[in-house]
C-alpha cells in the first residue's frame, strides 16, 4: 500500500491543475470582469426579458430531459435485448448531424412548404415554438442518454440478470422496476444531468425553431448581445448572462444528482438471451420514432441540398450537385483534415481525465472536482472561448493549445459521465475475486475491469469526437488567421444564407462521419457479442 | 504529459516568424479572398485574415481590448453600426487615403471608409398579387412577412434604423399587428419566401438575387422610395497605424479592387466599375443617431417581436 501513495497524490495533483487551468482560471478571469463591471449589468438581469428567457430556458431543459431520457433508455435496453445493431446505429445517428442542420432539415421536412407538406398537404404549426424547440433538442440530445445508459447496461451483464428474474416468475414490469432501474439509476441521474445543461445551453435550435415565434431562451439573448458586443455595456451583459446560466444550470443539474450509496451487485453469468415478441414491438415503435425524427428530416435535408433553388419542386428535372460543389470548394482537405485531429485529440485528452476523474468519486472532494466540468458545460461556448482569450491572451493567443484548453473543459464532462456511469457498479467483489486470486491492481485494471469499460470508453470517446467535429462557435473565436477548420466553411456558408450548400457540407460531414465510424462501431459491437454467446 | 508536449509543440508550429498584415473581416469569403489576391500580386506583401460572423468577431475584438489591445491591424466589416463604436472608442485611425473622394459622402467617416453597398430589399413569391411596391405596402398584402432578426443580423438592424428614422417605430407594429414573423438571417428569409411559408419578406438584394438566378419561384423587388442602402466599411487600427495597412485600405477602394468586389457579386461603393447596378432609388441611414439608439431601439423591437 506504502507504494501506491505518490500515485494518489500524482493522481490529485493532475486532476487540480488540470481543472484549475481548463475551467478554474477562465471562469475566474469571467467572474472579475462581471464584477468589475457590475454597474452595466445589474439592470438587465432583471429586466422582463432576461426573465422571461430564464424560465423558458428552464422549462425547456425540464421538458427536454424528461424527454430524451425516455427515448434514450427506451432505445438502450432495446438495442440491449434484442441485440440489434443497426437499432443502436440508429439511436446514435442523431447525433452526427450538427444540431443547428438538424433543425433546418426538421423546418423542411415538416414546416409550410416542406416535404409532408408537398406530398400530403400535412404541416406541423407547433414546430416553431417551445415544443418544437424542446423535442429537436431532445432528439440531439437522445444519444448521449443511449451513450451512457447502453455503457452502464452492458457493464452491469443487465440483460443477464433480468432473464434470472423473468425466469424466477418476476413480471416484465417487476423486472424493469426492481432490477434495470436500480442498476442504471446512476447512469440515468447522470445523463439527465448532462442533458439538462445540453438543453440549457443549446443555440443552434432555439434560434432556429423558436425566433419566429417569438421564443427566446438565454442563448439567443446571449448571443444577440454578443453581436453588439463593439459596445462595452453590451459584451458586458453578455458575459454576465453566461455566467449566471452557468451557475443555474450547475445548481439545477448538480441537485438533480445526489450520490446514491453503492450497493453491491452480484455478478450474473452468461445466458442465451431469448428475444421476446414484445421486444419487436418496442423495437418497431423505435424504429417509428427514428423515421420521424430522423430518416425523414434526413431525406429533406439531402433534397435540400441536391435541388438547384429553394421553392422548386425536388424533381430530377430540378437536381444539381452545384451545392456540393460550392460546399467542397471551401471544404478544403486542411479544413477537415485540421476539424478532425483537434477533435481526436480533444475525445483522447477528454477520455483520459475522465477516467481520472472517475478514481477519485468515492471522496468528498472528488465529488466536488466532478461538479465543475458540468458547469463549465453549462456555459455557452462563445462565452468559455472569451473567458480562455481573457485569461490566456496574449501568451496563448492563436495556438492549437488554447483550443484544446477550452475542448476539455468544456468536452470534459461527455467522457466523464458515460465512464462513472459504468464504472460505479461494477461490484466490488469482482476486484476482490481477482486480487484473492493473485492477480496484481495492474492486471485487474487490464484484465477485469477493462474489458468491462471497453463499451462506455469506446462510448465516451464518440461523444467527444462528434460533439468537438461539430462544434462552431468556440473554434473560429479561438483559431487565429488562416487555420481553416471544418467550422470556419460551415459558419461561411450560414452567414450567406446559403441553407443548400449548408445543407450539402452537413450530407457530406454525415456521410463521412458514418464512413469512418461504421467498421469501428459495428466491429466493437460484434466482438462484444462473441463474447456473450456462449 | 505527452500530450502537453504535444500541445506546446503544435503551438510552436503555428507562430510564425514573419510580420504579416493581419486584417479582422466579417465580409463574405469569396470576396475577402478576392480582393487579397489582387492586393498580394500588386504589392507581394504577406496577408492574414481572421474572418468571422460579426458576433463572434465582435466578441474577440472584445476580449482583446480587454487584455492587450486589438492585434489587427485592419477591420473590414459588413454594417457601419459596429465600426462606428470603434470610431467613438478612438481605436481607428483618422487619415485620407487616395481616392477616397471618390466614395458618396454617405458612405464615409474621418477613419472608415465604404467598400461595397449592401441594398435592403423586398422579395416576394411569384404570385403574389398586388405586388408590394413599397415598404408601405408589406404591412397589406394578405399572409405573412419575414424579417430578418436585428440582434443577429447587422444588415436586418439598417432596417429598424432606418423606418424608425422615417417612419417611426410604428411601421413595425404594422407589420407585427399583420402578422409579420421574424427568421435568423436574410438568407431564411428568401428561403422561407421561395418555399411559400411567407407571402413576401425583407432581405438584401445578394441573397435574393443568387436564388432568383437559380430559378427559385420568388421576384427581387426593389421598393419605393428606395432600397435601403449602407455600406461595408473599413478602417486602420490606430493602434497598428501602418504604410501596409494604409496601402491595403488604398488598394480596396482603387479601381482594381472595386472591380474585384463587383465580380464576387457585390456593388461596389465606387459606382461604374463593374458588379451588380442597383435597380432603382437608394435611401440611405443616418449611422451615428442610429448608433447612440442602438439599446432603445432593439429593446422596444425585441418586446414586438420575441422574448
Amino acid at each position: 500500500m506504502r507504494s501506491r501513495r505518490p500515485w494518489v497524490a500524482v493522481r490529485w495533483g493532475l486532476l487540480s491543475v488540470t481543472l484549475s487551468v481548463v475551467i478554474g482560471y477562465p471562469v475566474i478571469r469571467l467572474g472579475v470582469e462581471v464584477l468589475t463591471n457590475f454597474a452595466d449589468i445589474g439592470a438587465s438581469l432583471v429586466h422582463h426579458a432576461s426573465i422571461r428567457a430564464f424560465a423558458n430556458t428552464a422549462v425547456v431543459a425540464a421538458a427536454t430531459a424528461v424527454t430524451s431520457l425516455l427515448i434514450g433508455t427506451a432505445g438502450a435496453v432495446v438495442a440491449q435485448r434484442t441485440g440489434s445493431r443497426s437499432l443502436a446505429a440508429a439511436m446514435i445517428s442523431p447525433i452526427l448531424i450538427p444540431p443547428f442542420v438538424s433543425a433546418l432539415s426538421w423546418v423542411d421536412a415538416y414546416a409550410g412548404g416542406g416535404l409532408t407538406d408537398d406530398l400530403f398537404g400535412v404541416r406541423w404549426a407547433r414546430l416553431f415554438g417551445p415544443i418544437g424547440v424542446t423535442l429537436s433538442i431532445a432528439v440531439n440530445a437522445a444519444p448521449v442518454v443511449f451513450l451512457i445508459v447502453s455503457g452502464s447496461l452492458a457493464a452491469h451483464r443487465e440483460s443477464d440478470l433480468v432473464e434470472a428474474a423473468r425466469a424466477s416468475g418476476a413480471s416484465a414490469v417487476v423486472a424493469l422496476r426492481s432490477v434495470t432501474l436500480p442498476l442504471i439509476r446512476r447512469a440515468l441521474v447522470g445523463s439527465g444531468a448532462v442533458v439538462v445543461v445540453l438543453a440549457a445551453n443549446a443555440y443552434g435550435v432555439p434560434a432556429v425553431l423558436g425566433l419566429p415565434a417569438g421564443f427566446d431562451t438565454i442563448t439567443t439573448l446571449i448571443h444577440r448581445e454578443l453581436a453588439f458586443s463593439a459596445d462595452a455595456a453590451a459584451f458586458n451583459r453578455a458575459v454576465a448572462l453566461s455566467m449566471v446560466l452557468m451557475i443555474l444550470a450547475a445548481a439545477l443539474a448538480t441537485r438533480v444528482e445526489r450520490p446514491t450509496a453503492r450497493t453491491p451487485v452480484p455478478v450474473g453469468g452468461l445466458a442465451p438471451h431469448r428475444v421476446h415478441s414484445r421486444h419487436r414491438r418496442s423495437a418497431a415503435l423505435l424504429w417509428g420514432y427514428w423515421t420521424a425524427a430522423v430518416l425523414v428530416p434526413l431525406v429533406a435535408l439531402v433534397l435540400r441540398a441536391i435541388v438547384r433553388a429553394p421553392g422548386l419542386d425536388p424533381i430530377p428535372a430540378h437536381w444539381t450537385l452545384d451545392h456540393f460543389r460550392t460546399a467542397w470548394t471551401s471544404l478544403a482537405v486542411e479544413a477537415a483534415t485540421n476539424s478532425v485531429l483537434l477533435a481526436v485529440a480533444a475525445a483522447s485528452l477528454c477520455v483520459l481525465l475522465g477516467g481520472a476523474l472517475v478514481t477519485v468519486r468515492t471522496t468528498r472532494l472528488g465529488r466536488y472536482f466532478e461538479t465543475v466540468p458540468l458547469a463549465s458545460f453549462a456555459v455557452p461556448g462563445s462565452a468559455l472561448a472569451v473567458a480562455a482569450l481573457l485569461a490566456y491572451s496574449p501568451r496563448l493567443r492563436d495556438t492549437i493549445a488554447l483550443v484544446l484548453i477550452v475542448y476539455v473543459g468544456k468536452f470534459w464532462v461527455l467522457a466523464h459521465r458515460p465512464l462513472a456511469g459504468a464504472v460505479d457498479r461494477i461490484p466490488v467483489e469482482t476486484r476482490l475475486a481477482a486480487r484473492a486470486s493473485g492477480a496484481n491492481e495492474r492486471e485487474v485494471l487490464l484484465r477485469i475491469v477493462g474489458p468491462m469499460l471497453r463499451p462506455a470508453v469506446t462510448g465516451a470517446w464518440v461523444l467527444v469526437f462528434l460533439f468537438a467535429v461539430h462544434e462552431l462557435t468556440m473554434s473560429v473565436l479561438l483559431f487565429g488567421p488562416g487555420s481553416e477548420t471544418l467550422a470556419t466553411v460551415t459558419l461561411n456558408l450560414r452567414q450567406l444564407g446559403d441553407s443548400a450548400a449548408t445543407s450539402a457540407l452537413a450530407v457530406t460531414m454525415t456521410v463521412g462521419v458514418v464512413a469512418l465510424g461504421a467498421p469501428l462501431f459495428f466491429g466493437w459491437k460484434t466482438r462484444r457479442r462473441v463474447v456473450t454467446t456462449p | 504529459m505527452a500530450a502537453f508536449a504535444l500541445v506546446a509543440t503544435l503551438a510552436a508550429c503555428t507562430e510564425s516568424a514573419d510580420e504579416p498584415l493581419r486584417i479582422y473581416t466579417t465580409v463574405t469569403q469569396e470576396t475577402v479572398d478576392t480582393v487579397v489576391a489582387g492586393f498580394n500580386e500588386a504589392t507581394g506583401h504577406p496577408v492574414e485574415v481572421l474572418r468571422l460572423p460579426t458576433g463572434e468577431l465582435n466578441a474577440r475584438i472584445a476580449s482583446e481590448i480587454r487584455t492587450d489591445g486589438i492585434t489587427a491591424d485592419i477591420l473590414w466589416l459588413t454594417d457601419p453600426l459596429s465600426m462606428h463604436q470603434y470610431e467613438a472608442d478612438a481605436l481607428l485611425a483618422e487619415w485620407e487615403p487616395a481616392g477616397a473622394d471618390r466614395i458618396a459622402a454617405d458612405f464615409r467617416t474621418a477613419s472608415t471608409w465604404g467598400t461595397r453597398i449592401l441594398n435592403l430589399v423586398i422579395v416576394a413569391g411569384t404570385e403574389v398579387d398586388p405586388v408590394p411596391a413599397s415598404w408601405n405596402d408589406l404591412s397589406e398584402i394578405s399572409g405573412p412577412v419575414a424579417l430578418p432578426d436585428p440582434g443577429f443580423a447587422g444588415s436586418a438592424f439598417a432596417a429598424l434604423a432606418y423606418f424608425s428614422q422615417t417612419e417611426g417605430f410604428g411601421y413595425f407594429e404594422a407589420l407585427h399587428d399583420a402578422g409579420a414573423v421574424q427568421v435568423q438571417s436574410p438568407g431564411e428569409v428568401v428561403t422561407g419566401v421561395a418555399e411559400g411559408r411567407f407571402t413576401a419578406g425583407i432581405t438584401l438584394d445578394f441573397a435574393a438575387r443568387a436564388a432568383v438566378s437559380n430559378g427559385s419561384p420568388i421576384q427581387l423587388i426593389w421598393p419605393e422610395p428606395g432600397a435601403i442602402a449602407f455600406h461595408s466599411p473599413i478602417g486602420v487600427v490606430g493602434a497598428s497605424d501602418s504604410d501596409t495597412a494604409r496601402a491595403f485600405i488604398e488598394y480596396v477602394i482603387s479601381d482594381d479592387g472595386q472591380r474585384r468586389i463587383g465580380e464576387s457579386g457585390w456593388q461596389p461603393v465606387i459606382p461604374g466599375l463593374g458588379g451588380p447596378e442597383p435597380g432603382g432609388s437608394q435611401v440611405t441611414i443616418a449611422w451615428t443617431e442610429a448608433a447612440s439608439q442602438q439599446s432603445s431601439l432593439l429593446a422596444s423591437y425585441r418586446d414586438l417581436f420575441g422574448g
